[in-house]
């Protein structure tokens, strides 16, 4: 995830506060959003994302910068290291692409495979949205 | 941002000052004192502010129009009426079905945004249906609008857009460089901070999409967002191509591959889950003359994926601002590494 967390509840906040509260009258009703919107406020100090997650995607990077040939990252710190080894990747991703001659389907398909295990350790905590619910 | 009177901050569209502030430019320009009302606004979009409304005047008979306004927070802000305007004007006297533009200003001074007043045209917006939904049955107007589908498109691809206004849409793009052009234009919409793509799936589709980039085999005036969902159908029949924004040069496959992207519902056989794909081929085909090649699809498929994670990135640019109105957009930053996904399956498969 590229975004801390709290960005996404500070939006969550701001609609209800800005886009909902205003058009609520039933007290009841009110009351209950209100509530929503305080546990959101006590939350957004506690919230981060899964440890969980940074492991999975360090891994997808350990095994994807190995195969293609570069050094590991070493650092004691998940998430130092996490963001070290997706710096390396994108230095492998940028210095491919610079090269004249890259037109090299093995290496293309394993920079491919490296980000699709990178990717998939996020996609699998978050479900599709429903779009057709919300317009 | 003009203010609606005691209400700072908040833009005049979405106050019950938009009513009176339309009557008053409408009346300037028509010399005569004008009423509006059935003032309606649709929610769907994330992007330009929509609005229905009815214009009476003593200087001519009552008018259904279509105010849209270029919201600064919008998806793909900062707004400019002027690509509409070019591909409207370049496409008039075609039997391509688009509004009629009135009025239209980029100047704030107005709305407090860029702005165009066009003429309401007849229909319902037909939305995709979208896999997973259970049986359904078969959509009845599914041959007839197909066929129209692919007509209009076929007009557009064929408009005669050199020497006339539309030419500004893309200055100076020729067959080998318009579809690096329009990579470049979304690399510039999905740059952060550093200037550039700071996400590295998006690095290598970058590097992908300009490796393998052939030369557009002719220039043509595109939509830039042809879907299910972006036109009104009357009695089965397609009566309003809307939502004319991303228009610029390029490939036409480009629009092909868009049209049946599955982001928007479609599956290996239809477009959106409701129009026949091999129809909407075959008949393309037959009304511009062209071919389309099924490896140019699958290209474009991948810059079409490119676009939308694009798109994304720039909803989490406005998190990071704190400018986010409308909570859906940080939904759509959530999606970001399914949109990411399904790219580089794009790309596994266009290999």
């Amino acid at each position: 995830m590229s975004l801390p967390l709290k960005l996404y509840l500070d939006a969550v906040r701001a609609a209800l506060s800005n886009e909902v509260l205003p058009h609520v009258a039933q007290d009841h009703a009110r009351s209950q959003l209100l509530g929503a919107m305080d546990v959101i406020d006590k939350l957004t100090a506690l919230a981060d994302w899964s440890p969980e997650l940074t492991a999975e995607q360090s891994a997808a990077l350990t095994d994807g910068l190995a195969g293609l040939g570069m050094a590991p990252v070493r650092n004691d710190d998940p998430r130092a290291r996490l963001a070290a080894q997706e710096a390396a990747l994108r230095e492998a991703i940028d210095g491919f692409y610079a090269t004249a001659d890259h037109d090299d389907p093995t290496t293309e398909a394993a920079i491919r495979k490296t980000l699709q295990a990178y990717l998939a350790a996020e996609r699998s905590r978050i479900a599709a949205a429903n779009y057709s619910a919300m317009t | 941002m003009r203010d609606a009177g005691g209400i700072p901050g908040l833009p005049l569209w979405r106050t019950d000052g938009l009513g009176p502030a339309l009557a008053g430019f409408l009346s300037a320009r028509d010399g005569a004192p004008v009423e509006v009302t059935n003032l309606r606004r649709f929610t769907a979009g994330l992007s330009w502010v929509t609005v229905a409304f009815t214009m009476t005047s003593s200087s001519g008979p009552a008018r259904d129009l279509i105010l849209r306004i270029g919201d600064p927070n919008g998806l793909l802000a900062p707004y400019s009426t002027e690509p509409e305007v070019r591909a409207f004007t370049a496409l008039a006297g075609t039997d391509a079905p688009v509004p009629g533009v009135l009025w239209h200003s980029d100047d704030p001074e107005v709305f407090g945004a860029p702005f165009m007043i066009v003429t309401r045209m007849p229909g319902e917006t037909l939305l995709p249906r979208w896999p997973g939904l259970g049986d359904q049955a078969p959509y009845p107007h599914a041959e007839t609008v197909a066929e129209d589908f692919a007509r209009h498109l076929a007009t557009i691809h064929g408009c005669p857009w050199k020497g006339t206004a539309a030419e500004a849409l893309s200055p100076g793009v020729t067959a080998d460089t318009c579809t690096h052009a329009e990579i470049d234009r979304w690399v510039r919409h999905a740059a952060g901070p550093s200037g550039g793509l700071e996400d590295n799936a998006m690095r290598f589709a970058a590097g992908w999409l300009h490796a393998h980039a052939r030369p557009a085999g002719s220039v043509t005036l595109l939509h830039g967002d042809y879907r299910v969902g972006n036109f009104l159908v009357d009695g089965g029949r397609i009566t309003g191509l809307l939502d004319w924004e991303l228009t610029h040069l390029g490939d036409p496959h480009e629009d092909l591959a868009w049209a049946s992207l599955r982001t928007f519902g479609g599956t290996k056989t239809t477009l959106s889950g409701l129009l026949d794909l091999d129809r909407f081929h075959a008949t393309y085909e037959a009304a511009s003359g062209r071919r389309v090649d099924p490896g140019l699809i699958r290209y474009f498929h991948v810059l079409g994926q490119f676009k939308m994670a694009s798109m994304l990135i720039g909803t989490e640019q406005r998190l990071m601002a704190g400018d986010v109105h409308d909570v859906r957009l940080a939904v759509m930053a959530l999606q970001k590494s399914t949109t990411l996904l399904g790219m580089l399956k794009m790309i596994e498969v266009a290999s």
